[in-house]
This record gives structure tokens, sequence and C-alpha cells, in this order.
């Protein structure tokens, strides 16, 4: 009696004392946990046990497949996952301190580019290049995973694929079609398959385009016509080049001041470009294609749509007589058609941060459970949701998959510059009046650019 | 063996827990604050933001020790630490604060990360910026929130500056739309740029913001700019000038036009006046501008000129020759300021308002805030959308706001603005109507309509979009007669009664005419209505006015029921049998005063 009195003062001791070390030593029974921070509810992980649990279940295939993937991954790699909504303050506090700590608090987290981008500069993430093969799908084919060259050689910032994600936000160069044929010039989409869709070339067609269709002395009709934001953000891609993509700010470089010249040339030396609005310039260059007043403009499925131009669900009363067709931006001089951005990025991406354990293992099931729909994009991307996007570029149906096609292209190849994130409003209107040269702009400018990149990653 | 083992193994635990403790207590300096001494008459409630919460302020045990509690009820709680008074000369030194701040879990017992901001109000004009805390994990509950000061930023002594903590994204809330969970902060620590913790007076005292402007007898105005003018002096005497151009100073008369409001924001008691200054004005260059006619408040702490009653006493050419304006009183007084704006748009108040769940924040021209409807696997039911409906839009932004209506197939286009520049908008809310989504989207939009967005010309950051019925808004009667009615009772009783000189009372239901309203003056969590008691109406002997329809004020005790709705409910001719008028509320209420007057524009 007395002894085991002994004992199991000795047990209580010895209870206490691992409790005091705050390291509860037991074994790690059962599955281990895979962590998803985001900033709002997400559906489906390991803590739903039904389908219904998801309140916005609408009973599609797709909606039981992101149901049933969570077994099959658990399944195979003896997982359970679960998403945590952090808030998006917290997931920028996670990331700053935990990761930093070295011990993150969440394996993988969704991240948008103001987050995920000084994460990477901070050295928080994991470099996918260095843990996956070189064969791996977010490297090669980008079915199913694809990520954002920060132009660092790296690999960061991971993306799924899915077919609305790709094309939205693309502001692909469209061409009123029935100008070029009878013009008689080639179709710009066979010289940027053939290599020769370049800035010079570009700006022949635009001088060619440009008309005094009545002969009174008026143009009537120009070669080119946009609103500046696209029309600026386009050419810097197509030249290679970027104004904001780091902490310097890159406005000041030559290839920008090449992308300024070319702008304004447009204006001022060949006088192919539609006038420019003083007033409420975003609602009026944007639309002047629709009058039949210009060759070519940056164009978008929401442009298109914003008009009903091309009436894709019927119940319009008319659409443009014309067709207005999407190529890739001309090739600027520093520019290269085969690693051209031609999508400003957006939207959300992971990372997975330094200090995770077994990051391969992370990816893997990530990825698959990404893989909801096991390759088979058709379900993926779903018809009926990407009928819009098909649909409200024209009426013709080859030409609505030849936009798309352009778009998807387009929107593989994204690029991080936050030039028109930053509140930096430059006198593009003065710029096109030839008040300034490129070189007396981008000395006006680049200060606030550069205030702007240290406010941003401050 | 066993013994000397388990004394050995005590002895280790011991030690490892006071390691433990004083490693903690060598790491922290004491706090500034710890609620200890449950003194916490230094905070109070911002009430100032359109979805500020009316919250509870209690100091209260947690996490083992006293702790302020903000039990949050509804909305957003803004919670003013009062540091000004606290740190005394001393909040000058102040470079950074850090607090403890924990979150309950919600009513299922579960963690909910939450998130909000601790702003910082500092200069002299208590310019505005933030930084933002979370408390993101349950292991992590409570968290060190912490506010620094960024380069070009300084607390001044005497300036009144403060800081507000808030809680602005609530899980729980959110995910099930139960009430918002408590809030705890402790352990609050002013920090000089040394790193030193200052010491505060936790006997100082919150100083109550006033949000609500006594608009009596004003017309309510918006976009206000500053004229510059201020001054004091004695009765009759002229100052606080306004120099405009003509006299070398920066002020143009071209901003006063008709339409224009100047506001003289004073005290001294007495009437306030413009004095026109000229020079070579043909009507004079000396005149005083509605000396007799300014509409001033209640308070006597507001007085408006229009800019017809500047056109009129110096006459229409008055910019050519204006040199300057002046303030003139009847009684000694001090202007603090002047502003020249324009008359407000008068908001419609919500009936059955539910909150669509978004909020959001974006830069000038960015659309954001989606309201996802059926139409793309969202909630919102765009059929609800009918005549005399709106959408009321809680905001911050300097800028114009308006929603954007994006479609599938809307053969007026898929992407269109709604109202651009065009909304009711005044502070910090601006509404859509149902009027305004048809003429953008066209009648049959709602089969087609897939979100509406927010878009600002300026940045922006939306609080919450509600949607509802549109009440007529509450703009304060004027020449109120009070009808000498009072009392209390429960949900659904009658009282407060007003007997006419039908029933041997002394009100004359004679004198409800158009353009009369009866303004309730109550308090209860419910809404207020009246109760016409008859003797003999056709429509009926016992009929109730505006149930739930009665125009309310943003403070939520005072309705008005309008002649018009008298009409509605007991006929036109309810005059010759209307016995008496009752309150009614679907809550307890108190009834404090019925009166009697006229509408206001």
């Amino acid at each position: 009696m007395k002894n085991m009195k002994q004992f199991i003062g000795f047990a209580l001791a010895l209870v206490l004392v691992v409790t005091s070390l705050g390291s509860v030593a037991f074994a790690a029974e059962g599955k281990r946990n895979i962590t998803i921070g985001l900033w709002w509810d997400r559906y489906y992980d390991s803590t739903q046990e039904s389908v219904e649990d998801n309140p916005f279940y609408q009973g599609t295939i797709s909606d039981q497949m992101l149901f049933d993937v969570v077994k099959k991954v658990e399944e195979k790699y003896d997982v359970t996952i679960e998403y945590q909504n952090l808030t998006y303050v917290g997931i920028q506090e996670s990331i700053n301190t935990s990761v930093l700590a070295g011990t993150p608090d969440c394996d993988i987290y969704l991240v948008d580019t103001p987050i995920g981008v000084p994460a990477v500069m901070n050295g928080y993430a994991i470099n996918m290049k260095d843990i996956l093969p070189a064969d791996s799908d977010i490297f090669t084919d980008h079915l199913v995973m694809n990520y954002l060259d920060l132009g660092d050689g790296g690999a960061y910032m991971i993306k799924p694929v899915s077919g609305q994600s790709v094309v939205e936000a693309t502001y692909p160069l469209m061409f009123n079609l029935q100008m070029i044929q009878d013009a008689n010039l080639e179709d710009p989409r066979d010289l940027y398959a053939k290599g020769e869709w370049t800035w010079d070339k570009f700006a022949e067609y635009c001088q060619a385009l440009t008309k005094d269709t009545n002969g009174d002395g008026i143009i009537d009709v120009y070669g080119f016509g946009g609103f500046q934001q696209e029309w600026f953000e386009a050419m810097l891609m197509s030249n290679g080049t970027y104004v904001a993509s780091n902490g310097t700010e890159n406005f000041s470089a030559p290839e920008v001041t090449e992308v300024l010249q070319f702008m304004q040339d447009m204006y001022v030396k060949y006088n192919c470009a539609y006038p420019y609005a003083a007033e409420s310039a975003s609602d009026v260059m944007r639309f002047i294609y629709r009058d039949g007043k210009c060759a070519f403009s940056p164009g978008a499925a929401w442009v298109l749509g914003a008009n009903a131009d091309y009436n894709w669900d019927g119940s319009a009363a008319s659409t443009l007589e014309f067709d207005m067709v999407f190529v890739q931006w001309p090739v600027g001089p520093s520019g290269n058609q085969e690693t051209n951005k031609m999508k400003l990025s957006g939207g959300e991406f992971y990372i997975i941060p330094v200090g995770v354990e077994d990051p391969e293992l992370v990816y893997n099931v990530f990825y698959d459970f990404t893989n909801w729909y096991d390759n088979d994009v058709s379900i993926r991307d779903d018809a009926q949701t990407l009928g819009w996007w098909y649909g409200v570029t024209g009426k013709d149906l080859d030409i609505q998959d030849w936009n798309f096609s352009v778009m998807f292209d387009m929107g593989l190849r994204e690029q991080f510059d936050l030039v028109s994130s930053l509140n930096v409003f430059p006198d593009f209107l003065g710029l096109f009046n030839g008040d300034y040269t490129p070189a007396q702009f981008q000395e006006t400018y680049k200060q606030e650019y550069q205030d702007a990149l240290d406010r941003t990653f401050k | 063996m066993y013994k000397k083992l388990t004394v050995l193994l005590l002895c280790v635990a011991l030690t490892l827990g006071l390691a433990g403790a004083v490693a903690y207590a060598a790491d922290e300096p004491a706090p500034s604050i710890d609620f200890e001494d449950g003194l916490y008459g230094f905070v109070g409630l911002d009430m100032s933001a359109g979805n500020a919460d009316e919250s509870v302020l209690s100091v209260v045990d947690y996490n083992g020790s006293k702790a302020l509690k903000v039990e949050v009820t509804k909305k957003v709680p803004y919670v003013i630490f009062e540091i000004s008074a606290l740190l005394g000369d001393d909040v000058a030194k102040l470079a950074s604060v850090t607090m403890d701040i924990g979150i309950d879990t919600g009513a299922d017992s579960k963690f909910y990360a939450c998130s909000g901001r601790i702003y910082k109000y500092f200069g002299e004009a208590n310019e505005k910026a933030y930084d933002e805390w979370s408390v993101y994990l349950a292991s992590k509950n409570p968290n060190v929130a912490k506010m620094m000061l960024d380069e070009g930023e300084a607390f001044v002594a005497g300036a009144g500056n403060y800081i507000v903590v808030s809680k602005e994204v609530d899980n729980y809330a959110t995910k099930t739309g139960g009430t918002p969970v408590s809030l705890y902060i402790d352990n609050v620590r002013f920090f000089d740029a040394d790193g030193n913790v200052l010491p505060v007076d936790t006997a100082a005292m919150f100083v109550p913001r006033n949000a609500e402007t006594d608009w009596s007898n004003l017309t309510v105005v918006d976009k206000e700019v500053d004229l510059g003018m201020a001054g004091a002096g004695g009765a009759w005497s002229q100052g606080a000038d306004g120099v405009f151009l003509n006299d070398g100073g920066t002020l143009d008369p071209a901003i006063i036009t008709e339409d224009s409001i100047i506001t003289v924001y004073y005290s001294g008691g007495g009437k306030m006046w413009l004095v026109g200054v000229s020079g070579g004005n043909p009507n004079g260059d000396w005149i005083r501008i509605a000396q007799e006619t300014a509409a001033i408040n209640d308070s006597r702490t507001m007085a408006q000129i229009t800019g017809a009653q500047i056109i009129d006493a110096l006459g229409a050419d008055f910019g050519a020759t204006l040199a300057k304006l002046q303030c003139e009183s009847d009684m000694d007084w001090e202007v603090t300021k002047v502003t020249i704006g324009e008359k407000a748009d008068m908001l419609y108040g919500l009936k059955d308002a539910v909150d669509l769940g978004v909020s959001g924040a974006g830069g000038a021209w960015s659309q954001g805030s989606d309201i996802y409807t059926i139409n793309e696997g969202g909630t919102f039911d765009p059929a609800l959308i009918v005549p005399g409906t709106l959408f009321n839009i809680n905001f911050a932004g300097e800028g114009n706001v308006w929603m954007v209506g994006v479609s599938g197939g809307n053969p007026n286009g898929d992407w269109i603005r709604i109202a651009q520049g065009m909304a009711l908008q005044y502070g910090s809310n601006a509404q859509i109507t149902y009027d305004q989504i048809v003429a953008a989207l066209g009648e049959d939009f709602a089969s087609t309509l897939a979100r509406l967005q927010v878009e600002s010309d300026m940045d922006w950051e939306v609080y919450a979009v509600t949607f509802g019925t549109a009440l007529a808004p509450y703009v304060e009667a004027k020449s109120q007669v009070d009808l000498g009615a009072s009392g209390a009772g429960g949900a659904w009783s009658q009282g407060a009664d007003v007997n006419t000189i039908n029933d041997g009372g002394t009100f004359d239901p004679a004198l409800l005419v158009p353009g009369t309203v009866i303004t309730v003056n109550y308090s209860g969590a419910g809404d207020m209505w009246l109760v016409g008691v008859s003797g003999g109406n056709p429509n009926g002997d016992w009929i109730r006015i505006a149930q739930f329809a009665a125009s309310k004020n943003a403070k939520g005790d005072k309705v008005q029921i309008s002649y018009d709705q008298i009409v509605s409910a007991l006929g036109a001719d309810f005059a010759s049998t209307l016995a008496r008028i009752q309150c009614e509320s679907d809550q307890d209420w108190e009834v404090y005063s019925v009166t009697l007057g006229t509408a206001a524009e």
C-alpha cells in the first residue's frame, strides 16, 4: 500500500513535469492535418461530413466532385485537409510572424499579390523549382497548376488553372476585320504566327488605315484608338518590360522610353491615333471602335460585352456589322515573342511557407485537391459558365473560338506589375499632345512611382 | 525510491513553472493600463461611422486578470482611448502602443478569427491613419496588437489626439449571421521612441464626441468647403473676415452661386448674419446680409445664409466688387468656422433592411463589394428589387459612389454603371433606387443580372450594403407644438393619448392639414406608430396609422407620421370622428412628447 501511494505520487509528479515542459511528447497518432490559410470560408475540406454542409451547394456534378476529392486525397496521402479562415489581416500577420519564426501556422497560404510578393521578397515562400521535378505540370503543360513568374527565375507563387481565371482581365489588341480586308492587308494573326507582328508593322498598318473617307480634308477613321491605361500596360509587356514589379521603379528604364516614344509617335509623328479625350477618357476612348472610327483598339471581353456588341444570347436588337478580332500585341524592339508577358497578374495565388514539414507532400496534396475534376477540363471549365466569354466577343462561332484562344494564350503569360495600382496618374494627354518628351515624362513621374512602391513594400 | 523520485520531479516541475513565469515577466515591461484598478472612464465609443456599434463597455475577469470587455451588439465597435487625457503632455512622446486583444468564441463555442484596426488621430488637425490587428488562431488568442507612428506622424499635446480600436472583420458574425463576438483589451502599453513605457493617469475621463449636429431650422448641407473665416468679437462688431480676390485675398466670389449655402459655426447665443464689404458696389459698400432672415438652429450654434440672400442684398453683380464678407451678431460672438456648401441629398430610411453581407475596399474607378445574384450562384434574388426598394451603401471615401450592374445577356449591356454621380449621397451613405436601376439596366434586368458592384471615382471602402424598402427621410419638423401627451407601456399596448375635442379633450383634429406632421419623441427598441380611435369613422374606429412605416430619425428616438399617412389610414374626413390618437410600439416603449408641426422641406 505504501509503495502504491509512493508510486501514485511519482506518477502524478511525472505528469506534472511533462505538462510543465509544455511540449507534450505524445506521438502524433492519426493523420497529418494539412492546413490551408485563407480569408474566407471555402468548401469542402475534411471538416464537412455532407455535401450539403456547403451553404452554396447547388446539387451540381462539380459540387459532388469537390466534396468527393477530399476523401480521395485523404486516403491517398493519409492526411486530412482543413481550410482555416484567418482573415486577410490574419494571413499577413501569420506569414510575417510564424514563418519568420520558423514555425508556420499553416502549410499553405492563399495570398494576393500585395501579400504574396512581399512574402517572396522576404524569403518566406518555398521555390517550387527546388522541390519539384522539372517536368511537373506546373512548369510544363499548366493543365492544373501554373505559377507567377516574378522574373527572378523562381516559382514561388502558385496558381490553380481554370478557364475563367486565365482569360479574365486579358486585354488583347483587337482589329476591325473588314477594315483589314478592305485595305488588302495581310491578317495580323498570320503575321503574329510568322513572327512578323512587330511595332513597326503595327505602326505601318495604323497609318495605312487612317483615312479621310469623304475627301473633306478631315480624318474620319484612325488606325488606332484606345484608353491609355490598358494600352500602356500592353505596350510595356510587348516590349518585355514593366514599371513596378519590385521595390525599385522601372519607369525610368530605356525600354519604357521606347514604349512612351512609340505611343507619342502614334499621335505626333504618324497622326494615326484617334484624338485623345480630355474628359471621361476611360468612357470615350474604349468604345471609339464601335462607330467604325478606328481599326485597332485594346480589346477585352467586358468591353465588347458592355454594349452587347454581338448580342450573344440573341436578346439584343442588333449587333455591330463588322467583326472585331483579337490578336496578341505586336512585339517591341526590346521584346521577345516567346517570352513576352501578356496579362497583368491578379487574383489569387498560393505559397508554401518556408519551414513547413515535407513541402513536396504539401504541394502534391494541394495539386490533387485542386484537380478535383481529374484532368477533365470540360468539367472545370464548364461550357455554360464560359459561354459568356466565348459568345460576347463575336457573332461568328469561329471568331468566338479564336478570340477565346487568344485570351487564353495571353492569360497564361502573367506579368506582375503594379503600374496601374499605385494611384500614380501620369499626364498621358500631355504626352500625346507633345507637351513632354518621353524622357521628360519619365523624369516627371519616376519619383511618384518610387514613393508609391516604398509605401507598398514598407 | 519513489519518494525521492517524486520529490525530484516536483522540484523540476516547480522550477520549470517559475522559470516560465520569470521569463515572461522579464520580457514584458509593466503595462501602462492593466485595468486591475477597475477604472475605464478614459474609454468611450466613437459613433461617428455609419456602421458604429453601441457596444457595452465594462471591466471583467478575462484570461486570469481584469480586462476591458467590449460587448458588441450588432455592428462594428469603435473604442476610443483618450490618450491625450491619459498621458497629458507626455502624449507628444508617444511613439507606439501595444495591447493584448482577445476575442470570445462564437455561440457554438468554436473559435472564429477576427481582425480590426487601431486608428491614430494625430497632429494639430487630428489627421487619421491606422494599423491593423488580428486574432487569427485559437492558440494565439489573445494576441498582441501594435500601433506605431510612421514618419511624419506625431501626437501633439493639447490637440485632443486619440486612438480608436475597432473590430471590423468578425468571421463568426459573417458565417452564421449571429451577434458579433465580444472583444477584450488588456495590458495596454504606451511606449516612447526609446521603448520606455509611459505612465498614465487612469482617472482620466473620456470626452463624448457630438455625433449629431443640431440641424433644426437649417438645411442639411453637403460638400462643405471651409472658407477659412474665424474670429471673435463683441456684440455688433464685425470680424472673422473672408477676403476675396478683389481685395488681395484668396476667396473667389465665383464660388457663391444662388444655390450656395454658407454655414457659420459660432457661439455666443445671439443671432448671426453676414456683412458684405465692397468697393464700388452700386447697392452700397457696407451691407448687412440676412440680418433678420438668416436661418439659425435652436441651439444658436449655426447660422445659414444662402447665395440667393447674398445676391438679394448685394446685387447680381456682387462678384465684381465684393472685397470681404464679415460675421456680425447682436451678442458677443465667436466664429470657429464658415463653410460654403450645397443642399445635401436627403437619404431615405430603410424598412425591413437586410444586410447583404458584403464589404471591401478599392481604388478609384475599381469595382468591388460584389453582391452575387442567384443568376450567378449567389444568394440575392434580383426579383426582390421592385418599385420602392433601394440599396444603401455605407462607406468611407471622398468621391461619388454608385453601383455597376454586371449581367449575362442584358440587351442594354452586360457592364453598366448605375446612378454614376447621381446616387443620393450624404455623409457615409449612398443610395441607389429601383428607378435608377431600371433607368440603367432596363425593366427586365432581373433575369440577367449576375451581380452588383460598388464603384467610386475616388478610393473607397464599403462597410456594408443593405437592401430594403425606402421610407421617407426624417426631417425635423418646424414650429412644433407639444400636444401634452406622454406615457409608457409594454409591447403592443397603446397609450400617451392625445384626446381631441370630439372626446372632451383639447386637441382640434382640424389642425391636421396637408403639410403637417406628428412627431413622437420616445425611447424603446422597437418601431413606433399611432393608433386612431374614432367614433363612427366609416373606415373603422380603431386603426393603426403608419405601422412600421413612420419616418425615423438616425438616432432612433423620434418618428414622424404625416398628414398623408393619417388620411391613408383614417380617410379624408377623419377630423369629425377622431376621438383620440394613441402611441403604440412592437417593443416596450416610453413616450416623452407628441408634437404637431409643419413638415420641413
